[in-house]
């Protein structure tokens, strides 16, 4: 295989580890609308740290998206 | 009944639009109903005064901070107890971010926080939404020969990357003059620590301090530039009533990166200006073992 | 636990994962410029990315201690 393709697999490899990030995503809202359903009157505190738990889900997805694109200037 | 005819017209005129735009020309073997729009990323000067080149994200700019001063000047000219339909509408938004930021940094920062961080989140959220106007992408120059609008008159300050860059440091500008204001020149030691980790530390400090510029500067021109690409293939692959869906969706996103952009500059300047605690308790402490 | 409301929330954090990345990609490719300038890859290009995780790290935990510092506040209406 050429140096140049192998470069852009280890790219798109890098890119695909965002699938567990957006798992994650998911299973925080599905979770914030199960604590919702139960406790309704509870939606501020909810709200407030689903995204709290939402931004550091991200972040890690994030290191993904950073791998790849480091791949592609350094490599 | 009547929803079911609304409906199915809807339906129809996607369709269409589908059937007209790129995908349908693809599939029809035809030339599409809309040219493949041209992507620049630097913006296109329209007049120079002088040596200084006045491009279409300046006007935009320009254009902005006109209609925002026109808005506030008409809705707050004759203020009266029981609000008119603008005056309500511009105390609602004004009573939001003053909430906001009330929130974040506490009573005792909010009204010396409040004018510069409002306005950067008012400039920010109308000059993106002004962009969705239909005569932005429409009104401009064409070139001798040319079949349609090359250069266009006005041009979202989003989507050139000096606006965001001039936005980014003045929200770095304005934390630091809040931090020294706060500590005089006890804000320097949040960078020169004594002692072993604690330099490092600081070290740390003074680098995330240049990393919030390149990441408030990229994140907003990043968003506003990929909304307006969006909007520009969506609009060339299915032509009518299905890029109305993105266009709600660069609704949203003018008003969170705006949200944003402020949210941030409050955290960190609320960071600047809090009372020593935390870390510096220990450097007390370690002082105090000396 | 707090009642502010969640957009204060969103202002406040969503910001944190683009942080990261921006952290981590300009310190790095900072380290890149700087060895092709001297001549020392992988020198600095090393140094960058240790620096900007460290950095990365460092500034998410500044931003979280605001979040949490300005929880008891209340929210806005």
């Amino acid at each position: 295989m050429e140096a140049e393709a192998a470069k852009m697999f280890g790219v798109g490899l890098a890119a695909l580890g965002l699938i567990g990030s957006a798992l994650g995503l998911g299973m925080i809202g599905s979770g914030a609308m199960n604590a919702l359903g139960r406790n309704p009157e509870a939606s501020g505190p909810i709200g407030s740290n689903m995204i709290l738990a939402l931004a550091f889900t991200e972040a890690i997805g994030i290191y993904g998206l950073v791998t790849a694109i480091l791949l592609i200037f350094v490599a | 009944m009547r929803k079911l005819v609304i409906m199915g017209v809807a339906a129809a005129l996607a369709l269409t639009g589908i059937a007209l735009g790129a995908v349908g020309a693809a599939m029809a073997g035809r030339d599409p109903f809309v040219p493949l729009p041209e992507v620049h990323i630097a913006p296109a000067a329209i007049f120079h005064i002088g040596g200084f080149a006045v491009t279409n994200s300046l006007l935009s700019a320009w254009l902005t901070c006109l209609v925002v001063v026109a808005l506030f000047g008409l809705g707050t000219r004759r203020m009266a107890l029981v609000p008119g339909r603008l005056q309500a509408f511009l105390e609602m938004l004004i009573e939001f971010l003053y909430g906001f930021i009330r929130n974040v940094a506490g009573e005792k920062y909010a009204r010396r926080f409040f004018p510069i961080l409002a306005t950067i989140f008012i400039f920010v959220a109308f000059n993106a939404w002004m962009a969705l106007l239909p005569i932005y992408p429409t009104v401009g120059f064409k070139p001798e020969g040319a079949e349609h609008v090359t250069t266009h008159l006005l041009r979202s300050a989003g989507t050139d990357i000096n606006m965001p860059l001039a936005l980014a440091i003045i929200s770095f500008l304005f934390v630091e003059i809040w931090g020294f204001k706060a500590h005089k020149l006890g804000y320097m030691r949040e960078f020169i620590r004594p002692g072993g980790i604690q330099t490092f530390v600081g070290i740390l400090e003074l680098l995330s301090h240049f990393i919030r510029l390149v990441s408030f500067t990229f994140r907003l021109f990043g968003n506003m530039l990929a909304g307006e690409l969006v909007l520009f293939m969506m609009t060339y692959l299915l032509v009518f009533l299905s890029p109305v869906v993105f266009y709600f969706l660069e609704l949203l996103v003018g008003g969170v990166q705006a949200l944003i952009f402020m949210g941030l500059t409050v955290v960190f300047a609320a960071s600047a200006v809090a009372e020593h605690g935390g870390h510096h308790d220990e450097e007390h402490a370690e002082a105090a073992a000396h | 636990m707090t009642d502010r409301p969640w957009w204060v929330a969103l202002g406040q954090l969503a910001g944190v994962g683009w942080f990261i990345a921006t952290a981590i990609v300009a310190s790095t490719l900072g380290g890149l410029w700087l060895d092709g300038q001297a001549g020392t890859r992988p020198l600095f290009l090393l140094v960058g990315l240790a620096l900007g995780i460290a950095t990365a790290f460092y500034g998410t935990y500044r931003m979280l201690r605001t979040f949490v510092e300005s929880g008891g506040r209340g929210g806005s209406r």
